[in-house]
């Protein structure tokens, strides 16, 4: 059965994906180290901007008014 | 929380990768080359291997089970006696286990039971007459059967000389040919019929206890 | 944000009302012609994408319809004679129009446009998109053909005969390469919660395509082994490479449109993570019952069952950063569609969850229950949010605005009431029909007759979805011919603040 093609992808596949998962924690631990995991609730805030800030409703349906932003001034006015 | 990409790669490679040896590298390697066994049932001639070979016509016949799309309704695949009621419908005598596979080059377990299971239709319905007419017009046999017809794998033609000793009898008023006419099966049909006819999985193996 | 000037001198009078200046002038700039770059990739993988949904519908449509009236004698004979328009042959057109034509080309349009706001960067490499948008096509084309022809493979959900498929894996490890291409484009620094969907998704689907292939028609696994590796497959193309496209559009647009940050982004680090943990052990579930050893059906529903923190976890994530904001579903059409896919994500997640214990298996394995899983996933969840994803990035790229808010309503509640009817019959029909079937007292053709109803309520749902996505196409084509309203406030600018509310 050694001559089955699928027994050699297989095996060869076996071989590269345990040398990445090596490699895969070695990488975690050295993005850990690098702290990356850091100050997570910031990026949150990444897809807002000067145009379009928190608080800005930015969909409606065609023709109708949208929603006066900011609605909670919380939201808008705390940064 | 990843803000690098070749961290978010290795990461999502890891996680892929260990579902990938398991579910499909280990039971591979468990019981991915298993060989048919010679059939242990005290009235099997020796050297009658089980499963028996897929070949000739019903390898044939495989290839047209799939092309019409049969496994969306029908399943290849008996549960143990205490999950559902296969056992006790008769579409088997014993649960079905990786062996009885291994001889066809694709396999067709199937996940619906539009219709019922096909694991032994060869054990009970025997006759290559009653698949072509049922084939042919399901409802002719089963006045409530939802299954589709495969007239297409039918020929209708001019009888010559005595009829096909093939040609579908006995159909009833509405899906009989006209006078002179007689309906006989293509060679994908009988293919098709050669391959239902071989699906009979009620052989003995080593490892299935009778009655599991 | 008091940065906002009011007293420079406007160019012209439309834009006088309209756009903003200073910080927010140039950023709004960027975007514009961020998603101007976007426009003639995203534009060509949604086109297309709508073009199969249609003909994914129509032969929806028709393998439903022929399930409770095979010989339909009212209809065109041709309908029910032709060899290619069998039901074995018409299901599997269905399922593969839908997947790859429709779902897999608005998950890559959807994805396209995400990856250049998430980058804040224009688009790179059109050509390449643009090459890979040609195979993809040609490859559902030459494989929906086979499919009709007889070449199908019967491999669910890998129908497409194998003369296809390399099509698709080039044009899929294409748009792969440009979205690592892309992500390079970004600045640093920022890396958005949907971006690791995004990225996770276009990094595990051309292995798992390019597995299956190899594994299951290169060099085909002796066996019931193809089972297992046939639902490998098939749970996870739903739940490695549409879930998180699905995601990464939720955890953009539902805190994009409600102008409020994801409530926890904590959480949604836990629940991809936990995702990509568990998901991919699941789909031996399929197989409870089956010729396979048992631990390696038991693994699976380990699995599965832990799939309860990932979904759970996006459920509240998406809940609370709804909190005080469900008013907006009134106004808001990506809202609408994108929270009640949210919401069907979680429903159905949990669904399959108890699908994969063993005694409520019992009865839903081999029934109409599972049917309306799939589509509760496919169409509930993923269908859904990329509708929402549609109606809020088209606008900005054709730069009007939808034509009509009647045909947004329309579609929306034609194929709300239409696939929540559908969800209903599936699961109801399917239960009963796996209680008589495993009653050996009640004779099979009974069983058969049982689901009849139930399959007569599905095909009606099949018309309202149906004209779900006629007025949905139509209202795209409108778009596409630049038909739509001139482009106003809702979309494209906001309105300056201090007109708003006098922040600054």
């Amino acid at each position: 059965m050694n001559e089955d093609p699928a027994i050699v992808i297989v095996l060869v596949m076996l071989g590269v994906m345990l040398a990445i998962l090596a490699s895969a924690v070695a990488a975690l631990y050295w993005a850990a180290s690098r702290g990356e995991f850091n100050r997570l609730e910031e990026k949150s805030h990444s897809i807002f901007g000067a145009d379009e800030p928190v608080g800005q409703v930015t969909d409606s349906f065609p023709g109708q008014p949208r929603e006066k932003s900011p609605a909670l001034p919380e939201d808008a006015r705390h940064d | 929380m990843m803000n690098r990409l070749p961290t978010l790669f290795m990461g999502m490679l890891l996680t892929f990768s260990s579902a990938w040896i398991g579910l499909v590298v280990v039971p591979w390697a468990f019981f991915g080359t298993l060989e048919p066994v010679q059939n242990p049932s005290e009235m099997a001639m020796p050297g009658e291997m089980v499963p028996p070979p897929v070949t000739g016509n019903i390898e044939a016949g495989l290839e047209v089970y799939a092309a019409n799309g049969c496994v969306y309704c029908h399943t290849q695949q008996v549960r143990p006696e205490r999950q559902g009621s296969d056992i006790k419908r008769g579409w088997g005598t014993r649960r079905t286990v990786p062996r009885d596979y291994i001889r066809e080059k694709r396999v067709f377990l199937g996940t619906m039971r539009t219709g019922p299971d096909l694991t032994n239709v060869g054990v009970r319905l025997q006759d290559p007459a009653w698949h072509h007419q049922h084939l042919y017009a399901p409802r002719s046999i089963y006045p409530n059967s939802t299954m589709p017809n495969y007239a297409f794998l039918y020929d209708v033609r001019e009888i010559q000389g005595q009829g096909s000793p093939e040609a579908i009898q006995d159909l009833p008023p509405e899906n009989a040919p006209p006078p002179g006419y007689e309906i006989v099966p293509t060679q994908e049909a009988r293919d098709l019929v050669a391959y239902l006819l071989s699906l009979k999985r009620n052989y003995p193996l080593p490892e299935v206890p009778p009655d599991f | 944000m008091t940065d906002v000037m009011k007293s420079s001198p406007q160019p012209t009078a439309q834009e006088s009302i309209l756009a903003p200046q200073g910080e927010a002038h140039s950023e709004l700039l960027r975007r514009r012609e961020i998603d101007a770059s976007c426009r003639v990739p995203v534009m060509t993988f949604y086109a297309s994408g709508i073009f199969w949904l249609l003909i994914g519908t129509a032969l929806a449509l028709l393998a439903s319809v022929k399930m409770h009236w095979p010989d339909f004698p009212w209809a065109p004979q041709y309908l029910v004679e032709a060899e290619w328009l069998n039901f074995g042959r018409v299901r599997p057109a269905h399922l593969n129009t839908v997947i790859y034509g429709w779902a897999t080309a608005a998950g890559v349009g959807t994805l396209i446009w995400l990856m250049a706001r998430l980058c804040q960067a224009k688009v790179v490499g059109t050509p390449i998109l643009m090459v890979a948008a040609v195979f993809w096509n040609v490859g559902v084309l030459i494989g929906t053909m086979g499919i009709l022809g007889g070449h199908s493979t019967s491999i669910e959900w890998l129908e497409i005969p194998p003369y296809a498929t390399p099509l698709l894996f080039l044009s899929y490890a294409m748009v792969a390469i440009w979205t690592v291409i892309m992500f390079t484009q970004r600045p640093p620094g920022h890396v958005y919660v949907s971006q690791w969907y995004l990225l996770g998704a276009i990094f595990w689907f051309p292995w798992l395509y390019g597995i299956v292939q190899l594994l299951l028609l290169g060099f085909p696994v002796q066996g019931s082994i193809q089972g297992i590796v046939n639902w490998w497959f098939a749970h996870n193309v739903l739940g490695l490479w549409f879930t998180p496209i699905g995601l990464a559009a939720a955890y953009y647009f539902i805190p994009k449109v409600i102008g409020k940050p994801v409530y926890s982004y904590y959480l949604s680090a836990l629940g991809f993570w936990s995702l990509a943990l568990f998901y991919s052990w699941n789909g031996g579930h399929h197989l409870i019952g089956g010729p396979l050893p048992t631990w390696v059906v038991t693994a699976s529903i380990v699995a599965s069952c832990m799939m309860v923190i990932p979904v759970l976890v996006v459920a509240l994530n998406h809940h609370l950063t709804m909190r005080g904001k469900w008013h907006l579903l009134i106004s808001s059409p990506t809202l609408r569609f994108i929270v009640f896919g949210a919401m069907m994500y979680t429903a159905v997640s949990l669904q399959g969850i108890s699908m994969s214990l063993r005694s409520l298996n019992e009865v839903t394995h081999f029934t109409h229950y599972t049917i309306g899983h799939a589509h509760w996933g496919m169409y509930a969840f993923f269908t859904m949010t990329m509708f929402g994803s549609m109606y809020y990035i088209v606008p900005r790229l054709v730069d009007c605005e939808w034509r009509s808010a009647s045909l947004i309503k329309w579609h929306f509640w034609a194929t709300f009431y239409g696939i929540l009817l559908m969800l209903l019959v599936l699961t109801v029909g399917g239960l009963w029909q796996g209680f008589k079937l495993n009653d050996p007292e009640v004779p099979f053709t009974t069983v058969v007759q049982s689901t009849i109803p139930w399959l007569i309520g599905r095909s009606f749902s099949g018309v309202l979805i149906t004209i779900g996505h006629v007025v949905f196409a139509y209202h795209f084509f409108l778009m596409i011919m630049r038909l739509g309203k001139p482009a106003g406030k809702p979309t494209l600018f906001r309105e300056p603040v201090e007109a708003e509310g006098g922040v600054a």
